[in-house]
Order: C-alpha cells, then sequence, then structure tokens
C-alpha cells in the first residue's frame, strides 16, 4: 500500500482510458491492470448525443479518477478546464497539462507554472505533466505541488526513459515528493526501470491501449511496476567494472592455487 | 427573440432565460455534465442566476476518454 493524495492506494500504476479498440476491452484492462487510479478527459457534447456509455460504464469501476486537461495551451485554458473536471468528477485532483509544441507535445513550463499556481491556491490537488527539468519542478513544487509527472520521453512515443540522469536527479533531489513517470513509456521494461529509479508510480496509456493484446498488456504493466518497485525497495547491488566469481573458488575441485599468485 | 449558439448549433428563444431553464428546456438535467457560457465555467450553484442573453454561446461538456 502506498500514499498518494491523502489515499491509500494498493496499485503504483496509473492508467489511461483513451485509444482503446473497445469499450470493453478498456475496462477488461482496468481490471487486469489492477490501477485504481484512471485518467479521464472532457468533451463537447455533440448535437444530439444522449448516451454516453462511456461513463455510464467507467464510474461502476472502483477506480480513482484523474481528469486531465488535454488539449490546453494556456494557462487560463486549463484552469477553466480543471474546474469544468472537478464539477463532473467530483474531485479536487487534476492532471494538468499544457502543451507548448504540437510536434512532440511538450509541456510548456512557463504556463504550466502559472496554471500549477492558480489551481493550488484554488484548491485543486495538482498532478503536473511536466519535464525532467529540475528548477521546473523545484517551482512547481514552491508553488504547493506534492506530485509531479516528470515525462520519460513524447506521449505516444514509446521510445522509454530517454534521459535517465535527468530522472535520477529529480528522485534524489525531490525525496519527499510524490513522483510518477508519464508519458512515453512503451514496453513493461520502461516501467520496471522506471520503477528501479526510486520512482513512486508509472502513468501510461497507449502502450496498454494500442497493444496486440490490451487486456494482457495491462497485467505485464502491473507485473512490471510490481517487479521495480520490489527491486528497489529490496536495494540493488552496485554495478562493478571487474568481474567477481559468484562461487567461492577455494578448495573447488580444479582450483590452482598457482592461479592466485 | 434572442439567438444563442448552444453545443454549436444556432438556435433561437422567446427571450432571455436563466442557465436553469436553458437546461430544462434542452431535458439536460442529470448529473456529470459541466456548463461553459461565452468561455467561462459556470458553477451549477450558478445556474438560476446567470442569464443567457443574445448572442451568447454555451456548451455543455462531458466526460470522455483520456490519457
Amino acid at each position: 500500500m502506498w500514499n498518494i493524495a491523502n489515499q491509500c492506494l494498493s496499485s503504483r500504476l496509473l492508467l489511461g482510458t483513451a485509444q482503446y479498440p473497445t469499450l470493453d476491452i478498456l475496462k477488461s484492462a482496468i481490471v487486469n491492470s489492477g490501477a485504481n487510479i484512471i485518467t479521464v478527459s472532457l468533451r463537447r457534447q455533440a448535437r444530439d448525443t444522449k448516451n454516453n456509455r462511456f461513463w455510464d460504464d467507467i464510474k461502476q469501476l472502483a477506480c480513482h479518477f484523474l481528469p486531465n486537461t488535454a488539449g490546453c495551451r494556456y494557462a487560463d485554458e486549463a484552469i477553466t478546464t480543471a474546474e469544468l473536471a472537478r464539477e463532473i468528477f467530483q474531485t479536487n485532483w487534476i492532471k494538468l497539462e499544457v502543451i507548448g509544441d504540437d510536434y512532440n507535445l511538450q509541456p510548456d513550463p512557463f504556463e504550466l507554472a502559472k496554471a500549477a499556481n492558480e489551481l493550488v491556491k484554488r484548491g485543486f490537488e495538482v498532478f503536473p505533466y511536466c519535464t525532467d527539468d529540475l528548477v521546473l519542478c523545484q517551482r512547481l513544487i514552491d508553488y504547493g505541488c506534492r506530485i509531479l509527472m516528470p515525462w520519460a520521453s513524447p506521449i505516444g512515443s514509446g521510445k522509454g526513459i530517454i534521459n535517465s540522469y535527468a530522472l535520477a536527479v529529480l528522485r534524489q533531489r525531490l525525496p519527499n515528493i510524490t513522483l510518477i513517470v508519464d508519458a512515453g513509456i512503451g514496453r513493461p521494461s520502461h516501467a520496471v526501470q522506471a520503477m528501479e529509479l526510486g520512482y513512486d508510480g508509472v502513468l501510461l496509456n497507449t502502450a496498454v491501449s494500442m497493444a496486440t493484446d490490451p487486456v494482457r498488456m495491462a497485467g505485464a504493466f502491473r507485473d512490471a511496476v510490481l517487479a521495480g518497485r520490489a527491486a528497489y525497495e529490496a536495494g540493488m547491488m552496485l554495478e562493478r567494472n571487474i568481474s567477481q566469481p559468484s562461487t567461492a573458488l577455494l578448495d573447488t575441485l580444479f582450483w590452482h592455487q598457482e592461479v592466485q599468485k | 427573440m434572442i439567438t444563442i449558439h448552444f453545443n454549436s448549433e444556432l438556435i433561437s428563444l422567446e427571450k432571455s432565460i436563466t442557465v436553469k431553464e436553458l437546461l430544462i428546456e434542452k431535458n439536460k438535467l442529470e448529473n456529470f455534465f459541466a456548463v461553459i457560457l461565452n468561455k467561462k465555467f459556470i458553477p451549477q450553484s450558478h445556474y438560476t442566476t446567470t442569464v443567457i442573453t443574445d448572442g451568447d454561446t454555451v456548451e455543455i461538456v462531458l466526460p470522455m476518454q483520456g490519457g
């Protein structure tokens, strides 16, 4: 069990709900992932739309909802979206996305910090999607963020952790902040790597939704996050440049004393 | 008679009405939606006091899938 935003949860995997082949596959993937937090979004109502099967079904799951501000480019847009989300989903949690570049969907650090500052004042628990820039992360903390979600690589790229040094520095320098790797995770091994760095959780979507078998992949990520966290807590050996025999050689059958000279 | 944009559709109303009255007219009374008036969020607690006037843009926002 672990704590995030005053909630005690069992899973450190946060799962997105977009781009699944069907709603049934989405629901099965969520269940198989074991995720306690799922991300959701907002849309304008289309003409003559009466039903919203997605929401009718998804609200039955015993998950916490983390609404996002996808599509926002400026702080004021993100703040309005957060207010809308708080009313609809009845939560003060907000995954704050303020995009600064259309090519790689990189967060705009200036608008992000501005929005975070205002949203914290308005009582939101802000989960900012940010880059791995230490100074930006420190600024977000100064503004009251208790959780940071630096990217591994651009959204939906599946490239995994591009700058493991920067993520390791964040972990080392911000030991009391909840850190979640968000965006760019493509394989379970990437999730393991993030968790081995000491990250508190991993948020992903495309790696599961675009898998050939999303339900099975959700299970693979569930296990990967568990394995990575267990490894971190168990304490991994230090890497060495020279080989060391794992079996003690003294008194083995063909051990030659002269080899030691 | 006034004209407003409601969910990207141009509609006519006999007179200015409140957000609450518009929602009743459009059968939009269930939970899990929010209202934007001229790009500004209108909290539920303001539905009965916020008046829609000629040329306003009203949009209903719903939950959807997101990453």
